[in-house]
């Protein structure tokens, strides 16, 4: 016995009696009830602690369920389940239903505060204790002897982590004025306590059950020895007649459903059914009753091991039975074999978010089983995305990433929802636009959060720097931040989507891609075409890129596009489709890239390419035109003289850091084309003919 | 559709269903059948049990405060708390889009916790990701009845596993059921006595 338990005067003179007196063999044990808690309780608890109990601390009427169960040498189980909360549920197949009550506590400290000793006191007595001590309860019952084995929680609930923490009780009643014990010491078997059990009483007991299955077995029922010698079957409420028509205690055998697996050890439903024979009989000390423990086989492998006893009442002198000397004993032990209550996490059952993450898992996990077994659902999870521009394409890309399992998304974009918006930005609605409108970055990454909680989403409201849009001495102080934050998510990220809407803001993100070595996908709309590529990385130790970045095929440094422009030109002039096929296929490449064996630098070409590969070759850029239903995937070198990925570029930043980006925003386009030696390629090419001219107009996406 | 090609009917699963509950092994496993829905696909059979296990409790009560209570009593055996006991339910659906039955599992703990993926892998002796067994079709889905988080198998390969078992031969909607139930549950740890296959 654990330490942790205190004796009190009476307890220690039942213990000190257990071993001096005794007419008849050792003292009575029993074995006490386990808790079983199904999964689906909790679920139905939590609907009713927030709809019914609320902060209502009373304890309220449940159910739970007892029935042999198969494991040798384990304890009666009681078990609830969602169907607890409902009385008037019927139990299963050869189970027996007892009463309970659960308690709620609003808070853990109330759920401390408890005096146990008096809780367990005023349960025993309210569930029956309280009917042993009047005729009429008494009768009630012989009527109903599954309050016999009544229980009751106590609980708290942490409703918003889904945290429960609880504690069994099943009272037992302890009168001082008897002890019971053993006659003769052992058990005699029921194949020779009664004359052809097996083939008789086994089978009516076994029919019993199977009539009173669905409406719920009692559990209890009297044997009796009529003057042939027969046994005949009774229920309890017949106890009445049985003491009238004087049939001896010899001939009368107190039956239960013993589901204690435990040699020799009743289960504890014995202790109440037993002071329920005591008071309803009147017996006198040192009276002696039989008492049947019924344990049916429940399976092919497993026999009846039914048995009876012969029990003594022993008589403890000068104490006197009354509700008021009794006490009640029945606190359940927790997993580590002290009293205490337990509690238990019952996130994966309750919280939809996990739930929503499972789920989203498992469709992806499909196409891993079915088409795709190289598929890498964690690296998914690990891959952190960088969306710089918030508009039709960035929405569309962040969806279509988080159909692919991305969990880890970051927008940066610096404009604002306006009413033209949502028909074409899939992430926002009306009510993002009023009042000037909410933040884009920020109410994207909202956006994800509500269709997938799971989904961890940042945002950053900064403006890109961009060549050719000059600094002036206002503004400096916010473009350097604005570099700064942009330097900060593209270190922190392991690919970019350069998403925006000119061409010369996707400069200063293509040189940092191309400095951090991170994934750089870049998506470009026409009014009917679409470019979808991925820069090239530099071999691992060195500068060296095979392909190119999209810059490039670029004759010119990038400068302000916008000021030349008409004002469709810079506006929205695509064809609505185009940002979600581009979009598409920049994630679908994003993908291709990631589950390829040599990832960034997979070669751009179907010549060089593994044909095994289940995602296909991984093109270095995709050219669409809806016009005429043509999509392309040319590949292309680097240009040593390109001003977005070359060598000079990145040593000059490098060193120069935003000095360099100051001198590049501020200054014509020639800057960059002279520092790259594009200006000196240009004079050589004036001459020649024959560059072929792709446009990948950029309007506002 | 034909059985021996490895699908059934609804009307046919539940035909099966209603016979194999009659079964007097399956009234002896506590096998339930839950038809109180007349939905469509609503109906299933559901089995709970008990088992001791090996595997240590994850020990959650370390920062319980232990309490005073009078508990001192002879008359009681305490050997229980150092048993640790899992419940398995298992249930059993009808597919409506693939025409095969499904099985639902969940293990879980005494206090009513779901044992995750990986500790069902564990309990099991598997290991993750390099079995090739029906595990790695197995996962959490929303019980379409129950609306509460189960591991399903996936019924993708059921009708070829089917297909296989009865080369040609119309088998009785029980025997489809049977065979089929012996052969998936199985492996997930619900063991079908033979007296199943002797009654149908």
């Amino acid at each position: 016995m654990s330490s942790a338990e205190p004796s009190s005067n009476i307890s220690m003179a039942i213990s000190d009696s257990s071993t001096t007196t005794g007419g008849g063999g050792p003292k009575m044990m029993f074995a006490p009830f386990s808790s079983l808690i199904s999964p689906t309780f909790w679920g139905k608890f939590d609907e009713v602690k927030v709809e019914v109990l609320q902060l209502n601390e009373d304890p309220v009427p449940i159910c739970g369920f007892y029935a042999p169960h198969d494991m040798p040498g384990v304890n009666p189980i009681i078990s609830v389940d969602n169907t607890s909360f409902d009385v008037t549920s019927k139990p299963h197949y050869g189970a027996i239903k007892a009463p309970g009550m659960i308690k709620t506590t609003i808070s853990a400290e109330h759920f401390k505060a408890i005096d146990y000793n008096e809780l367990m006191r005023n349960f025993g007595k309210s569930l029956f204790g309280e009917m042993l001590f009047s005729e009429e309860g008494l009768t009630r019952l012989a009527q109903n002897p599954t309050m016999l084995a009544s229980f009751f929680i106590l609980t708290y609930a942490d409703l918003k982590k889904y945290k429960f923490l609880f504690w069994f009780g099943f009272p037992a009643i302890s009168l001082p004025s008897v002890e019971t014990f053993k006659v003769g010491g052992s058990t005699v078997p029921a194949s020779e306590a009664f004359p052809n059990y097996e083939q008789d009483l086994a089978k009516r007991l076994q029919q019993q059950q199977q009539q009173e299955s669905g409406e719920g077995g009692k559990g209890f029922f009297l044997l009796v020895k009529n003057s042939e010698g027969s046994i005949e079957l009774k229920s309890l409420e017949q106890i009445d007649q049985i003491i009238t028509s004087q049939t001896p205690l010899s001939n009368l055998w107190f039956g239960f459903l013993d589901t204690s697996s435990i040699d020799d050890t009743p289960s504890w439903v014995l202790r109440n059914y037993l002071a329920f024979i005591k008071l309803k009989l009147k017996l006198p000390a040192e009276s002696e009753v039989n008492i049947f423990s019924y344990r049916p086989g429940r399976s092919a492998t497993m026999k009846d091991v039914s048995c009876s006893y012969r029990v003594l009442f022993h008589g403890i002198e000068g104490a006197v039975d009354s509700l008021d000397t009794v006490k009640f004993v029945g606190w359940e032990r927790n997993d580590k074999g002290a009293f205490g209550p337990k509690h238990v996490d019952a996130q994966m059952t309750m919280d939809p978010i996990k739930l929503a993450e499972n789920s989203v898992d498992f469709n992806l996990k499909l196409m891993k089983w079915r088409l795709f077994p190289e598929f890498d659902l964690k690296m998914m999870h690990r891959t952190k995305c960088l969306i710089i521009g918030a508009g039709t394409l960035g929405c569309n890309v962040a969806r279509c990433l988080m159909g692919w399992g991305v969990r880890h998304i970051a927008f940066a974009d610096n404009g604002n929802v306006s009413y033209s918006n949502p028909v074409r930005q899939s992430l926002y609605n009306f009510d993002d636009c009023s009042s000037g409108g909410k933040g884009k970055a920020e109410t994207a990454a909202a956006s994800l959060k509500k269709i997938f909680p799971g989904i961890k989403s940042q945002a950053a409201k900064i403006m890109v720097p961009m060549p050719g849009h000059p600094i002036s001495a206002g503004t400096v102080e916010q473009v350097k931040k604005d570099y700064d934050k942009l330097v900060e998510l593209v270190q922190e990220c392991d690919v970019m989507f350069l998403l925006m809407d000119t061409r010369e803001s996707r400069w200063l993100p293509t040189v940092l891609g191309a400095k951090y070595g991170k994934i750089v996908i870049n998506a470009a709309l026409g009014f009917d075409s679409y470019l979808v590529m991925r820069h090239g990385m530099s071999v691992p130790g060195t500068n060296k890129r095979t392909l190119g970045c999209y810059y490039c095929t670029d004759v010119v440094a990038p400068g302000d596009s916008t000021k030349d422009r008409t004002l469709d030109q810079q506006c929205t002039v695509t064809r609505p489709g185009v940002s979600m096929i581009a979009a598409a296929l920049a994630v679908e490449l994003m993908a291709s890239i990631l589950h390829h064996p040599e990832k960034a630098m997979a070669p751009g070409n179907v010549m060089d390419s593994d044909s095994s590969l289940t995602l296909g070759f991984v093109p270095h850029s995709i050219r669409g035109f809806l016009g005429t239903g043509e999509q392309i995937s040319p590949s292309f070198q680097a240009y040593d003289k390109c001003t977005g990925c070359s060598e000079k570029v990145l040593a000059e930043l490098d060193q120069r850091g935003f000095d360099f980006v100051t001198d590049v925003l501020n200054s014509s386009s020639e800057y960059l084309e002279k520092l790259t030696g594009l200006d000196k390629m240009k004079e050589i090419a004036d001459l020649a003919e024959g560059i072929i001219e792709l446009s990948d107009d950029d309007d506002d996406f | 559709m034909t059985m021996q090609e490895g699908r059934m009917s609804y009307e046919q699963f539940t035909f099966a269903c209603a016979n194999f509950i009659k079964c007097p092994q399956a009234q002896i496993d506590s096998w339930r059948l839950e038809d109180e829905s007349h939905e469509f696909g609503e109906s299933f059979l559901s089995l709970s049990t008990i088992r001791q296990t090996s595997v240590p409790s994850s020990g959650t009560d370390a920062d319980v405060t232990v309490c005073t209570v009078e508990e001192s009593d002879a008359g009681k055996t305490d050997n229980s708390f150092n048993m640790k006991l899992l419940q398995y339910r298992f249930d059993v659906l009808y597919s409506v889009s693939h025409c095969v039955p499904v099985l639902y599992f969940t293990i879980s703990e005494t206090s009513g916790r779901l044992l995750s993926l990986d500790e069902v892998w564990t309990l099991f002796g598997l290991q993750a990701e390099t079995d090739t067994s029906l595990w790695n079709v197995v996962s959490w889905q929303d019980h379409p009845v129950l609306h509460m988080p189960f591991l399903c198998v996936h019924p993708c390969s059921n009708w070829a596993i089917m297909k296989e078992c009865f080369q040609g031969k119309e088998p009785t909607c029980e025997q489809f059921l049977i065979s089929w139930l012996s052969f998936v549950g199985n492996q997930f740890g619900l063991k079908l006595s033979p007296a199943y296959l002797l009654n149908s």
